[in-house]
């Protein structure tokens, strides 16, 4: 019992904040059977009710359209090549903005946390600017760079950039001092010091900061091409799609979205399992 | 000896308010330092002073006031709205295995898309007035709200409830004296998650179209080539997201101190 309450706040520190939000899900601890009825009935009742409320009079229609008519959206996009071209645009938005963006963030957090001076110097400032809103940006990068390619890239860079820094930052901060005086027993040079044992203790939470990273880069590609001018991608779409009231392509471009990001956090899961499988079982 | 004493307060006390001060006297020395570089015209890279000023003026003419009530209401309309619905469906699902059988895949599905992503559909069905926004900020509360619930009610450990049942508590009885004070730390979380959420959502917002509101400000300042409006938009939804988490991380760190005590 004492063991129980004495391990509590520790795992609350592990799993509160963002890491809380993004990594824990209610799917792990409902083990999926494809033979329980529960959620198959939720899901045709939901079928159900659009395919009824698509065929009632009235405006409600216009804008929830059938599934059918969804499904007949979806076949025409696919065929004529425009979902396609207008994904692959942004997905190289969130690779790009995603790679500028974690490598800057660990550069900064790793300088952050190894260099007390730097620190305190440009420490402040990266607090400051991390406190507004990505999408506060828009307006101002909009006037510095115009609303084009450029200042998309800048909002996505900005969106992957935070999370990874700060977390490399923590990781780093946080090792634990005992491997740190091992390091010193050994005598090992600063340069075998950070990329011996700091950097791997790191791992995880620079791994969680690459997570979050790259769902806000994604979710930053989608507003960057939502506020700012008509170049092809997905978000782009979706804004035109709501002016010419076409409902399927709206819901199409949300279930890629979804699709997408889901997809991206898996994968990075994936590595993320491959890069920790040195640590013992009961921590991963 | 009291002198010293004195002493030694006075310099506790001074340092802690330069501690407080210190990040806000590097930010703006780096600002006008930026500015006296001479690397970007002053149209462009507006100096802090000039940004002061602006700001006196949009408080005296009241502009920023209006903008900021109407920001506000937003926010808290749709965070209370988003987060009451969020704290009663995380404690559903936390509670009742079969109620999460039964939708929690629905939930983990409907999360994977970002809010922003949300917006077209909801301009499509609420048009582009005040009803969507609030529904856009309360989509954003609703899901940590209602994740960290969950989290927090299906973490009480089970001898918890053991114990209560050996005392005979009611159903009531064990989810106010025991599930919801041990889930408290978890809830709070999510209520501050979801607050930075909204906060962070209402700006994207009132981008889309507004007649008035912080990101409405900061827009139109964009149309008129001002780009002192916009960084004063841009220092007040700071200084506010920051305080709002601020505020919420000091109530959640009292909460968990008292706890502790306990």
């Amino acid at each position: 019992m004492a063991d129980v309450v004495s391990s509590r706040p520790v795992q609350r520190r592990a799993g509160s904040g963002l890491v809380a939000t993004l990594d824990r899900k209610p799917w792990h601890a409902w083990n999926w059977k494809p033979w329980n009825f529960r959620p198959w009935l939720v899901f045709a009742l939901l079928i159900a009710g659009w395919v009824w409320a698509s065929h009632q009079p009235g405006s409600i229609s216009l804008i929830l359209v059938s599934p059918g008519a969804v499904f007949r959206g979806a076949r025409e996009l696919l065929w004529s090549g425009d979902l396609w071209l207008n994904y692959r645009m942004s997905v190289e938005r969130v690779v790009a903005g995603f790679s500028i963006g974690a490598g800057l963030g660990l550069l900064l957090g790793a300088a952050l946390a190894l260099s007390a001076w730097f620190d305190r110097l440009v420490g402040p400032v990266f607090n400051a600017v991390r406190q507004v809103p990505v999408f506060g940006w828009v307006p101002l990068v909009g006037l510095w760079f115009g609303l084009g390619e450029t200042s998309k890239a800048v909002i996505i860079v900005l969106a992957a950039l935070y999370p990874v820094a700060l977390q490399t930052y923590e990781g780093l901060r946080r090792a634990p001092q005992q491997y740190i005086e091992v390091a010193e027993m050994f005598l090992l040079t600063r340069r075998q010091k950070l990329f011996r044992v700091l950097a791997p203790s790191a791992t995880p939470l620079i791994m969680t900061g690459l997570k979050q990273g790259l769902s806000f880069a994604w979710m930053a590609v989608v507003g960057a091409e939502l506020f700012m001018s008509a170049a092809p991608g997905i978000g782009n779409m979706m804004g035109a799609a709501r002016g010419l009231m076409r409902t399927d392509v709206v819901f199409l471009s949300m279930f890629v979205i979804g699709a997408t990001g889901f997809l991206m956090n898996y994968g990075m899961t994936l590595i993320e399992r491959r890069l920790l499988r040195w640590r013992p079982e009961h921590v991963r | 000896m009291t002198g010293m004493v004195t002493q030694g307060k006075f310099w506790r006390a001074a340092g802690r308010f330069a501690r407080i001060l210190y990040p806000p006297a590097v930010v703006l020395c780096a600002w006008k330092g930026l500015c006296l570089l001479g690397l970007f015209p002053a149209a462009i890279l507006v100096p802090p002073e000039t940004v002061l000023s602006t700001f006196l003026e949009l408080a005296r003419s009241g502009e920023i006031q209006d903008a900021l009530a109407a920001s506000a209401r937003r926010v808290l309309l749709g965070f209370a709205f988003g987060g009451a619905v969020g704290l009663t469906f995380g404690v559903a699902i936390g509670l009742s295995h079969r109620f999460e059988s039964y939708v929690g895949w629905l939930f983990e599905t409907v999360r994977q898309i970002p809010s922003i992503a949300w917006a077209p559909l909801l301009i499509m069905i609420f048009g582009i007035q005040e009803t969507f926004k609030i529904v856009l900020i309360a989509k954003a509360a609703f899901f940590p709200v209602a994740l960290n619930t969950f989290d927090g009610v299906r973490g009480v450990p089970r001898q918890y409830r053991e114990v209560a049942e050996i005392y005979g508590f009611s159903y009531a009885s064990l989810l106010r004296r025991v599930i919801f004070p041990a889930a408290l730390p978890s809830i709070v979380t999510g209520l501050r998650l979801g607050l930075s959420r909204s906060w962070m959502v209402l700006v994207a917002a009132e981008l889309f179209a507004s007649s008035v509101g912080i990101g409405h400000m900061m827009d139109w300042g964009r149309q008129l080539f001002q780009i002192d409006i916009v960084m004063v938009g841009i220092v007040v939804i700071g200084l506010i997201g920051f305080a709002l988490d601020k505020g919420l991380r000091y109530g959640e760190s009292r909460l968990q101190r008292g706890r502790g005590a306990v």
